[in-house]
């Protein structure tokens, strides 16, 4: 069923380059909205009936032979992706608006192509089996992301990060690659059930290096995350909600996959992945707190995400190997909820970071502020996201901080024999915790809240109906998950014992259950007071006077508006204490002896990743250089070439006499 | 029955807590001291007033006290005295506590930097770095209890530590000492942040609640005291339990509480700004160590 409803939308989809420039988008939402109702049926069908279907056998010359299967694991990710690629639609709607005349029609066409494209291919992906096709919606997925970003090509700086974003997916094909044929080798059929033999006959460790590092890179695990910050600032705002929303989670679903085959050494593979989430969830949240930009902010916030996905998947992991199946669930449960979570929050934080750029014109957080007056409805949708980003309660962040952290307190309660890792995961999490906050709330307040800093911001208007309306349906996620958590854990959990635990674990979770139910009655109690205070004041300020006076100044009386504490002040306290991740540059212009009257100076203030200056480094400079020189036999002349292939076959024929080869 | 109980103790605690720091630092000053019920005479007169808004803030500012202090409110609602138990029991819910505390600290952060002040943004940042940084101190104290008591549920905590050996009293009495670090730290006391400094530069908490008036400045005051009624009963159960002691003796070792932070206050300055993170990560480590004697001791006594 599924596999021809996917042909029949490949061949609509040409579809859009025939209709006028006005529709495509339309074509588009609507071959997407076909594909998520079928897919999601059969995902559905698949969670509540928890068996996995067949989908049939395929011969086909492109798609490779073999059948589609969707399991419990592949069922949630392509309800995620559906939920994603919909609201990204959407959105696209309104963003294309403002586009229309900017760009010519077959920029448009090709866009609205690649949406589908990458949706399906991200379909195809998770519903087949076969090693082969895998690989190729795999790869149909980075080409088609790459044409999403290079909508605005004009720009230099867009065309090299986008270079640099397909050259780096291209090492994690490569690794993909290299992993499946070291299982093809052992003459085992192409399939991802025979990883489970090959896990069996043979040490998983180095097969799992390989494709940690292949599906990592996907995820941006670290150290692998330097195509993240210039990728999502390169692309539109829905292509980033799109690929830090739903690509990215498909790193993760890959990760899980092969987890799901493997019996032996998890303890190795679990301390492996604890210390690359605790590395990643640090890493990302200390320079998102330093970012100026906002999609680089959301970038490195996606990381510290991922990461601490990472760390309740190792949590899981240890859990398993030393029987500690309670654990076990429970942070593989809280993983698969912070995925959840993640791909919700992040891709609306991405569509309002996009309102922002459409309306203020500008992604620096610096220049922004008080657009909470100027685009309430954005301002609120973001706060929403703020409180699901710091975990905090009532929304589904904190259900899946609760679900982690609530098997870390068991181990240590139970004296169960991982107590050790348990701590250093508390410890870990409650310092990402607290210091997610402090760049959520710089980066909200920066924006949202103050006096607007340039006087061209005073005509900002919120944005047009589609570009709210796409935030519906993760909103409602994000507040169901919250409010009746119990019902999502119970779904969810079945899903995390096929990974991990195996079915008679899910007995252990009534427990978790009994304490969720508690969570929300918390929860429900918690916003009813705040409700009743609120409504209290209000009352008793009605009838008193309420006056409006400027902001406290300190008795100074001329305050601007440039005088507001700034981001860059926000963190200086942590950046002070942290250890010195970042390359920091300040450019400024001193103050000279004789300037009385100060004129006009500027600073300028840099952090850049370690990581990523690796790349800037003496020995690229070498490689640059050697490159130059060979790049001169490349002559662009047809005899050159001609002689090149004589040499080749001189030379092997010398090898040959000479019998060397 | 037990549970109103609970909580009209803590709600007391709240009252006279404040009272009792700055009563504490009006005796050993020379002072004579304001009266008992002062600091609740001075918050009722404040919720009878108007209200004064500055044109730049939005209804994030509006709405934050009241967030502020429903969050304290259920946050207290699980705490139990001794072993009375607290309105809301149920395993985990040390975790939730923790978090009730950060969306009450996050909400009011976003309210300073609301006003679009210079001053209040200063005090935002420090608040939001010093609770990123205290975080794993309060998370390894209740880690701590966790494993000495088995359970993670506040209420079953202090009615289950058995503390029969002098190691034991001696971990407890730790725990008793981070709580009540902890305490200063939140509470925005001295050595971290003085609340009676009159200097913008240099407040922590008080700075961030310049602008509020009212109504609203009565409930950030009130949801402050309920956050350190808490964070104070957490320290006194725990002293409490190191000696095995009657339950009313646990109000009392509340007040004790109040009254070390008063004697601190008293005879020491406030710390430089720059060395506060040294001191909190400090606190940190001392967990730490708590957390592993607790360990060692407990993998002891089994043997």
């Amino acid at each position: 069923m599924l596999i021809n409803v996917v042909i029949v939308l490949i061949s609509l989809a040409i579809l859009i380059f025939a209709v006028p420039s006005k529709y495509k988008i339309w074509v588009t939402m609507a071959i997407i909205a076909l594909g998520a109702v079928v897919s999601c049926s059969e995902a559905i069908k698949v969670i509540a009936t928890n068996t996995s279907t067949n989908l049939g056998n395929t011969k086909s010359l492109i798609l490779g032979n073999g059948y589609m299967q969707i399991d419990l694991l592949s069922a949630i990710f392509i309800i995620i992706v559906s939920v994603v690629a919909i609201s990204v639609t959407i959105y696209a709607c309104g963003y294309f608006k403002v586009h229309l005349k900017s760009k010519s029609k077959i920029q448009l066409s090709l866009h609205c192509f690649s949406l589908v494209a990458l949706y399906l291919a991200m379909i195809g992906a998770l519903s087949s089996q076969d090693v082969y096709r895998f690989l190729i919606c795999w790869e149909l997925m980075t080409i088609s992301s790459f044409l999403l970003i290079i909508f605005d090509a004009q720009n230099s700086e867009i065309r090299k990060n986008a270079l640099n974003y397909l050259v780096l997916m291209h090492i994690g094909f490569i690794a993909l690659v290299v992993a499946f044929s070291t299982l093809m080798t052992g003459d085992y059929p192409a399939t991802f059930d025979s990883l489970k033999i090959y896990f069996e006959n043979n040490n998983p460790i180095p097969l799992f290096a390989i494709f940690l590092l292949g599906f990592g890179i996907k995820a941006g695990i670290f150290p692998l995350h330097i195509w993240l910050p210039r990728t999502y600032s390169a692309a539109p705002a829905h292509v980033s909600a799109f690929m830090s929303g739903a690509m990215k989670t498909l790193g993760i679903y890959g990760v899980l996959r092969v987890i799901s085959y493997i019996d032996s050494e998890l303890m190795t593979i679990g301390i492996t992945l604890f210390i690359i989430g605790g590395i990643s969830g640090l890493w990302g949240v200390l320079f998102s707190t330093m970012q100026r930009d906002t999609k680089r902010f959301l970038a490195y916030s996606s990381m510290e995400n991922v990461g601490v996905i990472f760390l309740a998947i190792g949590v899981a992991l240890i859990g398993q190997a030393s029987q500690n199946h309670f654990m076990a669930m429970c942070a593989m449960t809280g993983a698969i909820i912070q995925l959840i979570n993640h791909s919700a929050f992040k891709t609306l934080l991405f569509f309002s970071v996009g309102n922002i750029c459409t309306q203020a014109k500008s992604t620096n957080m610096e220049r922004l502020g008080g657009l909470a007056k100027k685009m309430p409805m954005t301002a609120l949708l973001t706060l929403i996201c703020l409180f699901v980003a710091c975990g905090l309660p009532p929304l589904c962040g904190f259900i899946s901080e609760f679900m982690i952290y609530y098997g870390l307190f068991d181990t240590i309660a139970m004296q169960q024999n991982n107590i050790i890792i348990a701590i250093c995961g508390l410890v870990i999490m409650s310092f990402i915790g607290g210091v997610v906050i402090l760049a959520y709330t710089k980066f909200y307040s920066i924006i949202f809240l103050g006096n607007a800093k340039e006087h061209s911001h005073e005509k900002i208007t919120d944005v047009g109906t589609a570009r709210i309306v796409a935030f519906t349906l993760p909103i409602l996620t994000i507040f169901a998950i919250g409010f009746f958590p119990a019902i999502f854990v119970k779904i969810i959990a079945p899903i995390a014992a096929t990974i991990v635990g195996g079915a008679d674990s899910l007995k252990g979770m009534n427990t978790v259950l009994e304490s969720l139910n508690n969570v929300s009655i918390v929860s429900i109690v918690m916003v009813a007071i705040i409700a009743a205070l609120y409504y209290t004041k209000n009352r008793m300020l009605r009838s008193r006077k309420v006056t409006e006076s400027p902001t406290w100044g300190c008795g100074f009386t001329a305050p601007t508006e440039r005088m507001q504490y700034s981001g860059e002040s926000f963190s200086e306290g942590l950046q002070s204490i942290s250890p010195s991740l970042s390359k920091d540059k300040v450019d400024d212009d001193k103050l000279e002896r004789d300037e009385i009257f100060p004129n006009k100076h500027s600073v300028r203030v840099e952090h850049s990743d370690r990581i990523d200056t690796l790349f800037t480094q003496w020995w690229v400079a070498i490689i640059h250089k050697i490159n130059k020189r060979v790049m001169t036999i490349r002559t662009n002349r047809v005899n050159y070439y001609i002689l090149y292939a004589l040499l080749f076959f001189v030379v092997i024929f010398l090898l040959t006499i000479f019998n060397l080869m | 029955m037990e549970q109103i109980i609970t909580t009209i103790i803590i709600i007391i605690l709240a009252l006279l807590i404040p009272n009792t720091i700055s009563l504490t630092k009006a005796k050993l000053a020379g002072r004579r001291g304001v009266r008992i019920y002062q600091y609740f005479i001075d918050t009722i007169k404040l919720l009878r007033k108007g209200a004064v808004y500055s044109p730049t803030t939005t209804a994030v500012f509006k709405i934050a006290p009241s967030v502020y202090l429903g969050s304290s409110i259920v946050a207290m609602l699980m705490i139990p005295v001794g072993v009375l138990h607290p309105i809301f029991a149920f395993n985990g819910d040390v975790i939730m506590f923790c978090y009730l505390m950060a969306l009450g600290r996050a909400a009011l952060i976003l309210a300073a930097m609301d006003t679009g002040s210079s001053f209040e943004g200063m005090g935002a940042s420090r608040e939001a770095l010093y609770g990123a940084l205290i975080e794993p101190a309060l998370f390894l104290t209740l880690g701590t209890l966790a494993l000495i008591s088995g359970s993670t549920n506040f209420s079953d905590i202090f009615s289950l530590i058995q503390s029969d050996s002098a190691n034991m009293v001696i971990v407890m009495l730790i725990i008793g000492y981070i709580s009540i670090k902890i305490f200063t730290v939140e509470m925005g006391r001295i050595p971290i942040d003085d609340p009676k400094t009159h200097l913008e530069l240099t407040m922590v908490h008080e700075v961030m609640i310049l602008d509020y008036c009212g109504v609203d400045l009565a409930f950030i005051n009130i949801g402050n005291w309920l956050k350190g009624a808490s964070i104070a009963m957490i320290a006194a159960n725990a002293i409490t339990t190191a000696f095995s002691l009657n339950i009313s003796l646990t109000i009392a070792f509340a007040l004790l509480v109040a009254i070390i932070i008063g004697v601190v206050e008293s005879i020491y300055a406030r710390a430089k700004m720059a060395r506060n993170a040294t001191y909190i990560l400090t606190i940190t480590a001392i967990a730490l160590l708590m957390f592993f004697v607790a360990f060692t001791l407990l993998k002891e006594i089994e043997l």
